[in-house]
């Protein structure tokens, strides 16, 4: 069930029924306009569209059921499962470091530190990781912090 | 356009600054270009918040210089390690790899930066000749034709992202789904906000660029890494064949120019065409030189003649690209898509307004592109022999400074963090739809036309008083619509067709 186009179509299906869900809920969006007769109103479009997305979506889905497992996007080999880990781990990074930002206000450390982070996790040397992070950090902070003068405020 | 306005839009370049940018971005492009996971797009996607602090001129003739530059040095990569640096350079892969093998890989590298610069200016000039006709003919455009010409945009990008149109189909629909997130066009309800005023201008189109060409990118590098593999490839770069002469002789020149100028034509044609980019038509004018050549041996095994037309073609594209985004708002490519809305951040709309009100920057985005060619060719002869350098750069090397620049472009766009949030759900998306093979291009059209769709397919509407035979009965709509359906259907058409045709012989 995991294989193939099946768990796409489903994302899919939902995706579409979540905006046809939020648009029936919505009173103001209409399909027929309601000064108009016969022209379309705000919820014409998402509506179009959401059945739309729906019914691709279950072609999808029917796809992937008929190529019983052949198709396989993910293939999780022994390399695979460690680039995943480094993946997970650099947006975790990434996700840390925006909150620590949108907290602390403290741009330009966090990204000092994100830098050494991420030079880490992709196994750089210390040496190189270290003179990467400083001359980047200093070239982001003397063009946008100086240079633009913007404040990242977040 | 008048001379006045030419003189004009050179006035304003020949300042300092201007050129210092244009030469900024072309340094800068052929670094991005020649870096194989490095695209012309991905480029643009992170130095257009940056060209926000600058003045238009100065913020185009970087992201010109840029473009230009990165699409020819994509051909560096694909000489020297046989790996295309952007995806228009796949075919240089086929001779060039082998002329660098044969001894040849200077001259390889000389053909690559005058044939693209070729290529690069004879579709500029069909941009200076043709753009401003066009505009003024798209005057006569109601908003019929215009929800009929995003719908082609839109089905072209379908029909040309890769064999699964059914995907296509699906990012395409979710783009325009996504697209209605905001005011409604017409009678400003709201839709989709989840309260967050940030959300009421709609999803911001360049953070997402930015999301899906920088993050989603590298995320998806990231995941595809092996390590064993990229081992090899950089022993292979360290390893420096002789590269010799670089300029090719002047009977070579006769030999190869007038085969470029047929394929800079196509390749013009081709990029005119929403979302036909260089790579197909580097493949098209490739294969068809092939057909046509005396020597078609040679091809895929060092033919000087095989690079130099892929070179070309792959440069011509953008004028044809830059044509019908200027003119009509709809673009040629990925790259053109974030060049409207660079264009609209600083206050323009392409189409007609751009030869009327926007005229003198019109004709200054010409002449960027025609300075762009110029410098990256007398640079790239120069510099030839060094680039070779450029490729010791290592993948993750890229991938932090992709990362944080992402992060610090999408905010600097607005000041607004919101948009950073936007950027890195729209990597995340980018990675998963790269996973599961969904190309992401019809995705972005989506987004970006999803607007221009709706607000003109409910105008016509309102218009026609609720009658959809508008769509089909004006005649340049008509001609469009039969043009979007032969293009959605094509592969069902193909079908049927080489079914019955085995069927026919049979009998």
């Amino acid at each position: 069930m995991h294989k193939g186009d099946t768990i796409p179509g489903v994302i899919t299906m939902l995706f579409g029924l979540l905006f046809v869900a939020a648009t029936a809920a919505n009173p103001k969006l209409t399909a027929v306009s309601q000064t108009s007769d016969g022209v379309p109103g705000a919820g014409f479009f998402p509506y179009l569209l959401g059945f739309g997305v729906m019914l691709l979506g279950a072609i999808l889905l029917i796809r992937g059921l008929r190529q019983k497992g052949q198709v396989q996007y993910i293939n999780l080999e022994e390399e695979t499962k460690q680039n995943l880990k480094v993946l997970a781990l650099s947006v975790l990074g990434i996700v840390i470091f925006l909150a620590f930002w949108k907290l602390t206000g403290q741009f330009i450390i966090g990204m000092l530190v994100l830098s050494l982070y991420l030079n880490w996790l992709f196994q750089r040397t210390w040496r190189f990781n270290i003179i990467y992070s400083a001359v980047f950090t200093a070239f982001i902070y003397f063009t946008f912090f100086i240079g633009f003068s913007i404040q990242f405020v977040a | 356009m008048s001379a006045e306005v030419w003189i004009s839009a050179l006035q304003t370049l020949m300042q300092p600054s201007v050129l210092l940018f244009l030469l900024a971005g072309v340094l800068i492009g052929t670094v991005i270009g020649a870096l194989p996971g490095l695209s012309a797009t991905m480029g643009v996607a992170i130095m257009t918040p940056i060209t926000f602090w600058f003045s238009p001129a100065d913020g185009f003739a970087m992201l010109m210089g840029l473009w230009n530059a990165a699409i020819f040095a994509g051909g560096i990569s694909a000489i020297l390690v046989n790996t295309p640096g952007t995806p228009a350079s796949i075919t240089q892969t086929f001779d060039g790899y082998a002329l660098y093998k044969q001894g040849k890989g200077g001259l390889a590298l000389g053909i690559n930066v005058i044939f693209s610069a070729i290529g690069g200016l004879f579709s500029i000039l069909c941009l200076i000749l043709f753009a401003n006709p066009i505009a003024r003919f798209t005057v006569t455009f109601g908003p019929t034709e215009y929800f009929m010409l995003a719908l082609f945009g839109l089905s072209m990008m379908v029909a040309v992202s890769g064999e699964d149109i059914l995907k296509g189909l699906i990012v395409g629909a979710a783009g325009i789904l996504l697209s209605c997130v905001g005011l409604d066009p017409i009678l400003s309800v709201k839709r989709f906000t989840l309260g967050q005023t940030s959300l009421l201008a709609g999803i911001s189109f360049i953070p997402v660029m930015i999301g899906m060409f920088g993050i989603g990118e590298v995320l998806y590098q990231m995941y595809s890494r092996r390590r064993k593999q990229e081992a090899e490839e950089m022993e292979a770069r360290k390893v420096n064949l002789k590269l010799g002469k670089v300029l090719p002789t002047a009977k070579e020149m006769r030999q190869l120019t007038p085969r470029c100028l047929v394929a800079a034509a196509v390749a013009t044609v081709i990029g005119a065409i929403p979302a036909a980019g260089g790579d197909i038509a580097s493949i098209i004018c490739w294969g068809n030189s092939k057909k046509t050549s005396k020597h078609p041996e040679e091809y895929g095994n060092g033919s000087l003649e095989g690079l130099a037309v892929s070179s070309t073609a792959n440069n011509g594209v953008i004028g044809g690209a830059m044509t019908t985004m200027m003119t009509l708002g709809i673009p040629g490519d990925a790259v053109t898509a974030i060049l409207i809305g660079s264009l609209t951040m600083y206050g323009m709309q392409p189409g007609i307004k751009m030869f009327t009100e926007n005229a003198v920057f019109s004709a200054q985005i010409m002449i960027l592109m025609v300075l762009a060619n110029l410098i990256f060719l007398v640079l790239g002869l120069a510099t030839a022999k060094m680039s070779a350098k450029v490729l010791n750069v290592s993948q993750p090397t890229v991938w932090t400074a992709v990362c944080i620049l992402c992060i610090v472009g999408s905010f600097a766009l607005n000041n607004n963090f919101f948009d950073v949030i936007v950027m890195l759900l729209a990597g995340f998306l980018g990675f998963l739809l790269k996973l599961y093979a969904f190309p992401n291009g019809p995705f972005i059209l989506g987004l970006l036309l999803g607007g221009m769709m709706e607000s003109n397919l409910r105008r016509a509407l309102v218009m026609s008083h609720g009658s959809y035979a508008t769509f089909v009965t004006r005649p340049i709509s008509g001609i469009l619509f039969a043009i979007v359906v032969l293009t959605l259907f094509w592969p069902l058409i193909k079908k049927v067709w080489t079914r019955k045709a085995p069927a026919t012989e049979e009998k």
